[in-house]
C-alpha cells in the first residue's frame, strides 16, 4: 500500500480510498472550511466555498471530501494547493517534546 | 414505593426555553467574577463572610484580616498560629529558609497582616516601633514580645480552622438537596454547560495554578531544612482556604438552580456567592477570618484545542498573574516558571542553560524563547543523522543533540524549510526516527513509513 500525503504548512492530508463506515457528516459553522486555525496568528487553513467539499468526522479523526471539481486550500501565509477529487483524511502536525509528551504545533 | 414515587415526580426533569437561554448568562458572568482583577469590594465581602459563618451554623468572626496574597494569607496564618501554639522554634526556622526566596513586598504585607491579626493583644507601642524600623534589626525582639502576649492569650487556643462548617458541610448539603430536587439530564447538562465551561476558563487556568504556586513557594524554601511541620501547616492553609472568586465553577453551577427557584435548597450557599463577588480566598477560623485580595493582573490566553472556554496563564514578558502584595506569577503557555525563565534576554540564553535544564518544560520554554534555529546551531556536539532533500528542493536536516538530563537523553530534531514562507523550522521527532522524511512523516501522524508494504510519497508542500 501506498500513502500518498499532502502538506499545508501544519495541515497534513493523507489520501484515502474512502470514507469510514462510521464517519458523521460536520456541518460547518461558517460558508468556508477551515481545517485548523492558528493558535498564535487566527490564520486558518480554509478551503474555499466548498461547494462540492465536505468534512465528516468518525471518532477523532477528520475527514474532507473533496466531490467532482478540484477544490482549493489556501492559508494566509502559504500558497494555495489544489485538491483532486477524492477523500483526505486531515492530520495536524505535532512535535515531540524533550520529555517525551507529544503536542500539537502551535502556529 | 409511593414516596420515592412522590419524590420523582417533584424532580426537575427538563428545563423550558427561558431557562436554558439563563445558562449562557449565568456562564459568562461567573467567568467573569472569576477572572476579575479590580480591587476587592471589602464592605461587601466582610458581610459575606459573616453571612458565610451564620450559613454554616456559626457566630461570625470577631476579626476580618485582609492580605495581600494567598501566599501572605498562607504565611500569616502560619506565623500567628505557631506563634500562638507556641511553636516558636518552628517558625524560626522557616523565617530564616523563606525570607530570602520571598519579595519583600509580600513580607510587608505579612507583616500588615499579622499585626491586624494580633493587634489587640500587643500595646501599640509595641507595633509602632516595629513599623517604623528597619525589618532585619527588629524582627527577633518584636517575635519575641508578640508570642509572648499571644501564648498567654485564651483565644490562642481556639482558633481552628471552621473551614469544615462554612464550606464543607454547606456544599455537601446544598449538592444533596439540589441533586434531590433535579433529575440526572438536568444536572448533568446544567454542569456541561455551565460549570465544565467556568471551571476550564477559571479554575483549570488559574485557581490551581494559585494553589500550587502558594505551595511551592514556601515549599521549595523550607523542604531541605525544617520541612514537614511548617510545610505541613502552609498546605493546610491552602487546602482550608474557601477559594472565594476561584470556586466559581461551582457556585456558578448552583446560583442557575438558583435562579431558576430552587432557593429554599441553595441558601446555604449567599455567603459564599456573596464572597466570591466580591474578594479572592479566604480562610476562616473560629475567631478570626482571614481574606486576601484579588489578583491585580491577570494575562491569559485561549486554548481553543481544549474547548471554547479553556484559558492558560501566558506572559512573555513580565508575570502572568499578580497580586496587590507583589507576589506573581510567571507562565508560558500555562507552564509555571521562575521569574527569571521569563524576564532574562532571549540572547542571554545558552545552549549550555538549556541542556542543563533538569526540568523538561522549563527546557522547553528556555528553548522556545532562544529560538530552535539557533539551538541548533550553537548545540555542541549536535550530530547530523541523515540529510535530504525534499520535494521543492531545499535541504533538510535530522539532528541528534545529546541532551544527558532528558529523559531520551537526546534531544532528536528535524530541520526543514517552509516552502511558503522560506522560514526555517524545527520540530522535534521521537528518537528512534532515522531520516528526515520519517521525520516530517511522523509529525503528522504517520509512524512507521518505512514499513516494508507501505511507501510514504510526500506529493504536495504548501
Amino acid at each position: 500500500m501506498t500513502l500518498e500525503m499532502y502538506r499545508h504548512g501544519d495541515v497534513g492530508l493523507v489520501r484515502c480510498d474512502a470514507l469510514p463506515l462510521n464517519a458523521q457528516r460536520e456541518d460547518p459553522p461558517q460558508p468556508d472550511i477551515v481545517l485548523a486555525y492558528g493558535e498564535v496568528t487566527g490564520h486558518a487553513h480554509r478551503i474555499l466555498a466548498p461547494h462540492k467539499v465536505s468534512l465528516w468526522n468518525a471518532g477523532q479523526q477528520r475527514y474532507i471530501l473533496v466531490e467532482d471539481a478540484p477544490a482549493t486550500l489556501t492559508h494566509e501565509e502559504h500558497g494555495p494547493m489544489t485538491l483532486e477529487p477524492g477523500v483526505y483524511e486531515v492530520r495536524i502536525q505535532r512535535e515531540y517534546g524533550l520529555g517525551g509528551e507529544i503536542r500539537n504545533v502551535a502556529d | 414505593m409511593p414516596t420515592r414515587k412522590a419524590a420523582r415526580r417533584g424532580k426537575l426533569e427538563r428545563l423550558t426555553p427561558d431557562q436554558e437561554a439563563l445558562l449562557p448568562a449565568v456562564r459568562d458572568e461567573w467567568i467573569a467574577i472569576g477572572l476579575d482583577t479590580r480591587p476587592s469590594d471589602r464592605p461587601a465581602a466582610e458581610r459575606g463572610v459573616a453571612e458565610m459563618y451564620r450559613r454554616g451554623g456559626l457566630e461570625p468572626p470577631t476579626r476580618i484580616v485582609w492580605c495581600g496574597s494567598p501566599l501572605s494569607m498562607a504565611l500569616t496564618r502560619a506565623m500567628v498560629l505557631d506563634r500562638a501554639k507556641g511553636r516558636d522554634s518552628v517558625w524560626d526556622s522557616v523565617r530564616d529558609s523563606v525570607w530570602d526566596s520571598v519579595r519583600d513586598s509580600v513580607w510587608d504585607s505579612v507583616w500588615d497582616s499579622v499585626r491586624d491579626s494580633v493587634r489587640d493583644s500587643v500595646r501599640d507601642s509595641v507595633w509602632d516601633s516595629v513599623w517604623d524600623s528597619v525589618w532585619d534589626s527588629v524582627r527577633d525582639s518584636v517575635w519575641d514580645s508578640v508570642g509572648a502576649s499571644v501564648r498567654d492569650s485564651v483565644w490562642a487556643s481556639v482558633w481552628d480552622s471552621v473551614g469544615d462548617s462554612v464550606r464543607d458541610s454547606v456544599w455537601d448539603s446544598v449538592w444533596d438537596s439540589v441533586r434531590d430536587s433535579v433529575g440526572d439530564s438536568v444536572w448533568d447538562s446544567v454542569g456541561a454547560s455551565v460549570g465544565a465551561s467556568v471551571w476550564a476558563s477559571v479554575w483549570d487556568s488559574v485557581g490551581d495554578s494559585v494553589r500550587d504556586s502558594v505551595w511551592d513557594s514556601v515549599w521549595d524554601s523550607v523542604r531541605d531544612s525544617v520541612g514537614a511541620s511548617v510545610g505541613a501547616s502552609v498546605w493546610a492553609s491552602v487546602w482550608d482556604s474557601v477559594g472565594g472568586q476561584h470556586d466559581s465553577n461551582w457556585l456558578a453551577h448552583f446560583d442557575f438552580f438558583q435562579r431558576i427557584g430552587l432557593t429554599r435548597q441553595t441558601e446555604k450557599l449567599a455567603g459564599l456567592w456573596q464572597l466570591a463577588r466580591a474578594a479572592g480566598w479566604a480562610l476562616p477560623h473560629e475567631r478570626i477570618c482571614w481574606v486576601s485580595e484579588r489578583p491585580n493582573l491577570l494575562q491569559l490566553e485561549a486554548v481553543p484545542a481544549r474547548g471554547p472556554f479553556a484559558n492558560q496563564l501566558h506572559c512573555e514578558d513580565g508575570p502572568a498573574l499578580r497580586y496587590p502584595d507583589g507576589w506573581a506569577i510567571y507562565s508560558w503557555h500555562g507552564v509555571r516558571v521562575n521569574e527569571d525563565v521569563i524576564t532574562c534576554r532571549p540572547s542571554s540564553i545558552t545552549t549550555k542553560r538549556i541542556l542543563g535544564e533538569r526540568n523538561a518544560e522549563v527546557a522547553r520554554v528556555l528553548l522556545e524563547r532562544m529560538g530552535a534555529e539557533r539551538f541548533a546551531t550553537e548545540a555542541d556536539g549536535a550530530k547530523v543523522v541523515h540529510r535530504d532533500i525534499d520535494g521543492n528542493g531545499n535541504g533538510s536536516r535530522l539532528l541528534s543533540i545529546p541532551m544527558p538530563n532528558m529523559p531520551d537523553r537526546e534531544a532528536r530534531v528535524v530541520v526543514v524549510q517552509c516552502p511558503s514562507t522560506d522560514r526555517q523550522y524545527v520540530l522535534g521527532v521521537p528518537p528512534w526516527v532515522a531520516t528526515c522524511q520519517a521525520a516530517v512523516a511522523w509529525t503528522f501522524g504517520v509512524d512507521e513509513p518505512g514499513k516494508k508494504d507501505g511507501e510514504l510519497i510526500m506529493l504536495k508542500e504548501q
